[in-house]
């Protein structure tokens, strides 16, 4: 580096491992799409998209801050987490615990519903770099805590910690010129009620389902 | 390559296949193998609210019974479990011994269980004929998946059945229970129909639609697929198969053929004791075949002296208006599933709100009031079962969970406000 030049920002990675160095932020926007199968949600393939917004600070040690808010107004999920993660050469690691407030609303003919739940995940991920590209898989456990439902002049609420599943998440982060393109996609299987509880039954069975991400990180 | 490959197979590895429920059976018949048949009227006297001693993690503090088609089922609150048994009278009328399954109805947990009557003098009285002097109780033992049962399980008699005026009914959603809850019969299908009252039903509701040949079947979705049939060729519009072809190339997930309308009207009416059946009608131009079956078959219970109510369901605005168009029977029943006043302007005699509108108690009350009857759809946590029954007190509700609603009807149910029978 020359004598007095600016020098070049680290880019940050909101997904990896050891995405942000300490007292390094990133930011990203993107869309999520969850394909839920006709087996379990009834007559049609059901799509659910979601838009995406990410936020990730750094601290010394390895720890970094995460917030992450998941809207299309029928189920909405703001997170937020702390990780730790260590750089080991070929790989890094990382482990986090999130803590998820997922709300919904759904007014449309025959509901008249609001929908409130406090969802913990813990987890771990790997990643590894190949040509440039921040390859990362993640694995989380969903632990329901509560959840309350409004219907009409009624409601129901439920405390109590319940295991909700697991998800596995394989994510590419690709440098585009100033910024990342994120894709990947996350296999759950889950409870059907641990979110979207109106949407299912009451069945204890996983859900098995796809969540596909795309975005764009700053 | 590699590494992308151990990836793959983990998340195959993690998707396990959903199966099918088979429901467990006593080796070689069990004690019921030759045993005499219960005459009818003494099953009437092992209905009742019993208390659970042991086992409770299983089935609950109190279960309620019910005496149906030849069989005496048990529903507790406690993991959804239900119990489909049958009675016999065995060591020559001195025994009345009780065989079946239990179930966890939304998990995967079965087992057998094997009861017998006590005290002797009311197995005795019961097997005769008779009343019993003292109320019953159950003393046996239940086990899981297909092993003897061995783990012990008593039934101390509570109290009687509430025998609500109006009465409540429960209506068992798709026939009995969906295919995805695996209670042993696909859903909309002749065999669900028949274990719909051993599952706790009083009433069903089930789906129809037209065939391209004009033919009234009864299914759920408008397209054939693999979520409730098999059948390499029986995929697409419902509406563009003829009834030759769906019987030739569809079968539901159990193995059952696609009933007709008819089909289905027969199983109720000849060879049940449901009181109602409740027709989700999919398409408009289904109506008039929908309502020219009932009519056949409620010509067909009113000669075997069965009162059965055949009610035709409209979902929709489009529905309804296609009930007002056409050239119906003015004793053709409806119900509506929109707001109180589609109901009164469609003629209809039933109001079926779904129930994440909440219980809507003095709506319900005012409905109820005018003569018309009230079915929320469709409930089947226990919470919610609970709040609609307590704060809306309907006629009816339609369920996936048939045992729980009726078991909840009995723990905290009121009588619907009206209309008096």
């Amino acid at each position: 580096m020359a004598l007095g030049a600016t020098p070049t920002p680290r880019q940050t990675y909101l997904h990896y491992p050891t995405g942000v160095g300490a007292y390094e932020w990133g930011g990203g926007i993107g869309l999520t799409l969850d394909i839920l199968s006709t087996r379990l949600v009834e007559s049609e393939q059901r799509f659910v998209p979601r838009l995406t917004g990410a936020f990730r600070y750094g601290f010394p040690a390895g720890f970094s801050l995460e917030a992450t808010l998941d809207a299309i107004v029928l189920v909405n999920e703001l997170r937020m987490g702390l990780l730790w993660s260590i750089d080991t050469g070929p790989v890094a690691w990382a482990l986090h615990d999130r803590l998820g407030l997922w709300f919904g609303y759904i007014g449309v003919d025959g509901f008249d519903t609001h929908a409130v739940g406090l969802v913990q995940y813990p987890g771990a991920s790997v990643g590894t770099i190949i040509a440039g590209h921040h390859l990362s898989l993640a694995f989380e456990v969903i632990l329901v805590h509560a959840q309350r439902v409004d219907f009409g002049d009624a409601s129901v609420s439920r405390v109590n910690t319940g295991y909700g599943g697991f998800s596995l998440r394989l994510l590419l982060e690709s440098p585009v010129g100033p910024g990342v393109l994120y894709y990947g996609a996350t296999f759950f299987q889950a409870s059907p009620d641990y979110q979207l509880w109106l949407a299912f039954s009451d069945g204890r069975r996983k859900l098995q389902f796809v969540r596909f991400h795309l975005g764009y990180e700053f | 390559m590699r590494r992308t490959g151990w990836i793959i197979a983990l998340l195959a590895a993690t998707a396990c296949g959903s199966g099918v429920w088979e429901m467990p059976v006593f080796p070689d018949g069990g004690l019921l193998k030759g045993a005499a048949v219960l005459p009818d009227p003494s099953a009437k006297f092992l209905e009742a609210l019993f208390r659970i001693e042991g086992s409770t993690s299983t089935f609950g503090d109190l279960v309620a019974s019910r005496a149906r088609d030849g069989g005496v089922s048990f529903f507790g609150s406690g993991n959804k479990a239900y119990s489909v048994l049958r009675p016999g009278c065995v060591d020559d009328a001195g025994t009345l011994v009780l065989e079946g399954y239990w179930r966890n109805a939304t998990g995967g947990r079965t087992g057998l269980i094997r009861l017998f009557v006590e005290p002797p003098e009311a197995a005795v009285a019961l097997c005769r004929g008779e009343e019993p002097v003292d109320p019953v109780g159950l003393r046996g033992a239940w086990g899981s998946g297909g092993d003897l049962p061995d783990q012990p399980l008593h039934l101390a008699w509570e109290s009687p059945l509430k025998q609500p005026n109006p009465p409540f009914r429960v209506v068992a959603h798709r026939g009995g229970c969906r295919t995805m809850d695996q209670c042993g019969a696909s859903e909309n299908s002749l065999e669900v129909i028949r274990i719909a009252g051993s599952l706790g039903a009083d009433a069903i509701e089930i789906d129809a639609q037209l065939t391209a040949d004009g033919v009234p079947i009864l299914y759920h979705d408008l397209s054939f697929s693999d979520r409730l049939v098999e059948g390499v060729y029986c995929l697409g519009p419902v509406s563009e198969f003829p009834l030759a072809h769906v019987r030739a190339l569809c079968k539901l997930e159990y193995g059952e053929q696609v009933p007709t309308l008819d089909d289905a009207l027969r199983v109720i009416v000849e060879e049940t004791s449901l009181v109602a059946v409740w027709i989700d009608i999919k398409t408009p131009d289904a109506i008039a075949g929908c309502v020219a079956a009932t009519n056949r078959w409620r010509a067909r219970a009113e000669a075997l002296g069965r009162q059965v109510r055949f009610v035709h369901g409209l979902y929709s605005d489009e529905m309804v208006d296609a009930w007002l168009r056409s050239d119906l029977p003015s004793d053709a029943v409806c119900l509506v599933e929109l707001d109180p006043k589609d109901v009164r302007g469609a003629g209809c005699e039933v109001w079926a709100p779904r129930w994440t509108r909440g219980p809507m108690g003095s709506k319900v009350k005012r409905v109820q009031e005018s003569g018309r009857t009230v079915a929320f759809w469709t409930l089947d946590e226990q919470e919610f079962i609970d709040v609609v029954l307590t704060d809306a007190r309907p006629n009816a509700i339609c369920t996936n969970r048939p045992g729980l609603v009726f078991q909840r009807f009995q723990m905290v149910g009121e009588s619907p406000w009206g209309p008096n029978p």
